[in-house]
């Protein structure tokens, strides 16, 4: 991840962003190797449905489109009864699994889960939710104005340190 | 991680394609009929119909009525057509013994079953729709050309339908403005 | 620019919502008002019908191969008031005149439609005619009618300017019979 973007102070959505961007670095300079099991099972959720959707594409662009052929009714029923259970799960993982999570990694099998958020759109200000191994889920806040430069750059090592305090504190509290 | 991010952006367009094409598969399976929502293209149904107008048809029904304005299509022909019901006839056909060529794209009939035989007739126009029918066709058949039966309607909405098949000004106009508004959207 | 582009995307939603909303109102309410008045059946008379069978030759009249093929008009008075039908979301109302009779496979088997009319205003709505033609020439998918017993009656469709079409029909029927062949053998028009 080369140069940093410049962000527009403004907009609160655009700050989130740029730090949710920048934690698999941080991390990484932390010492974290990252998992990408909860992300790769999204993907793969989406994929197969966009697959399903795309073969009963090509089926239809091949075969025809006859619903009295039953070969063709049954098979269109089960892709797009299969297709919406998948988005289905797809929506169930991240209201219940995903939930805010941005980063997941681990170091010396410790598992460390990061998940973030912003109030609303007016406040500027960075809710981070850390969890190390099975601790109980510690909350912190940062105002942007401590992360960001007023040209509209992260400091990194800001950064890296915010993380890196709320993690020692989290890792105290568990086994 | 670059790949997977690019995996998720273009999973997420894709994923709106999807959805779209599998809600419009899942309400013809719902309704029955291959095409349920109808722009009107033509004005045959005046005063009803106006060019533009959206329609909802339903084709689980066994027979259709005379007075139900149906969507037919003429076999081969691409563009279906909105016309009402004039007359039925439920008929049982002879078992015909000729056999049929390979090529023959003729839907195989079973035998014995009754069949609705439909004349139909656009409102505004003075004549039944006999010489809109396949060469030596004198009827449709329910179960063969009846795309579904018109049961809602909204006006004017598919407008937009027909401007951007029709006019090509309007088409390009869209798509720039479409292109437009992702760009200012970029945060 | 960018504003002004979040400010049309908030207005237009809320217009489209705006829009949805009370399309479906109109469209409901304007079917109960319409339940309500039992929009489904309304008494009609249709009286004094004088029907006229006769051989026609041409494809125009479902003559095939020049076989003589039997056609069928009628004259009928009408007695109607639909008025009830026209409410605040009624585009038009399309009458039309069906005779249904026996056929092959089933009772019944055959309805066809002698003669239509679109009222698109209530004031138009009450219907008096006398002696009135029917729009079409008839024939059934036989060659023949084979004087059979048919029952006509009034129907009608209701199509909204937003919603869902409606139908209906008149009370009672009157019961004709298709007559001979006017003339008897070869005479054609």
């Amino acid at each position: 991840m080369g140069e940093r973007k410049k962000v527009n102070l403004s907009s609160v959505v655009a700050l989130r962003t740029e730090c949710d961007e920048t934690l698999p670095q941080a991390l990484a300079s932390l010492k974290y190797t990252e998992s990408f099991t909860v992300v790769d099972t999204r993907l793969a959720l989406g994929l197969l449905s966009v697959a399903i959707a795309g073969g009963l594409y090509y089926y239809e662009k091949k075969f025809g489109d006859d619903l009295k052929d039953l070969f063709y009714y049954y098979l269109l029923l089960g892709g797009v009864t299969t297709f919406f259970v998948l988005n289905g799960l797809l929506y169930l993982h991240a209201q219940y699994v995903q939930k805010n999570t941005k980063y997941v990694g681990y170091n010396k099998d410790k598992k460390v889960v990061i998940g973030t958020s912003t109030k609303n759109a007016t406040t500027p200000v960075y809710d981070v939710e850390f969890k190390v191994g099975d601790s109980p889920v510690a909350k912190d806040s940062i105002s942007f104005s401590e992360l960001f430069t007023e040209d509209g750059y992260l400091k990194l090592d800001s950064y890296i340190g915010f993380i890196k305090k709320n993690l020692e504190k989290v890792s105290k509290k568990s086994t | 991680m670059n790949l997977r991010q690019q995996l998720i952006q273009g999973l997420n367009i894709a994923m709106v394609v999807c959805s779209a094409f599998m809600f419009w598969k899942g309400l013809a399976l719902v309704t029955g009929s291959s095409s349920p929502i109808v722009v009107v293209l033509s004005g045959s149904m005046e005063p009803a119909f106006q060019r533009g107008d959206i329609l909802f048809l339903w084709n689980r029904n066994q027979y259709v009525d005379v007075g139900d304005i149906v969507v037919y299509n003429i076999k081969e022909k691409e563009i279906p057509i909105v016309h009402r019901v004039m007359r039925e006839h439920k008929v049982i056909p002879e078992v015909k013994t000729k056999k049929r060529s390979a090529r023959s794209k003729k839907p195989v009939h079973e035998p014995g079953k009754v069949r609705q035989l439909l004349l139909t007739k656009g409102d505004n126009n003075p004549t039944d729709d006999l010489p809109l029918y396949a060469y030596g066709q004198t009827y449709l058949d329910r179960e063969d050309d009846i795309v579904g039966k018109v049961m809602g309607y909204i006006p004017k909405l598919g407008y937009v339908t027909i401007l951007i098949t029709e006019n090509v000004y309007f088409k390009y106009a869209l798509l720039g403005l479409l292109g437009l508004s992702t760009l200012l959207q970029k945060e | 620019m960018f504003s002004a582009l979040q400010r049309f995307q908030g207005i237009s939603s809320n217009v489209i919502t705006a829009a949805i909303w009370i399309s479906l109102f109109v469209a409901l309410s304007s079917y109960a008002q319409l339940y309500l008045n039992e929009f489904r059946s309304l008494p009609a008379v249709i009286d004094h019908v004088k029907a006229v069978t006769t051989l026609k030759y041409s494809r125009g009249f479902g003559s095939r191969n020049r076989e003589p093929k039997e056609n069928s008009r009628i004259a009928f008075d009408l007695t109607a008031d639909i008025s009830d039908l026209f409410n605040w979301n009624t585009k038009q109302v399309f009458v039309y005149l069906t005779a249904e009779y026996e056929g092959q496979p089933s009772i019944p088997a055959n309805k066809v439609t002698f003669w239509n009319k679109i009222i698109t205003k209530k004031e138009d709505a009450v219907l008096n005619l006398q002696k009135e033609r029917s729009s079409f020439s008839v024939w059934d998918v036989e060659d023949s009618f084979r004087q059979r017993n048919a029952s006509l009656k009034l129907e009608w469709n209701i199509q909204p300017h937003v919603g869902l079409l409606l139908w209906g029909e008149n009370k009672g029927s009157y019961e004709l019979t298709f007559p001979e062949v006017k003339g008897s053998s070869s005479a054609s028009t």
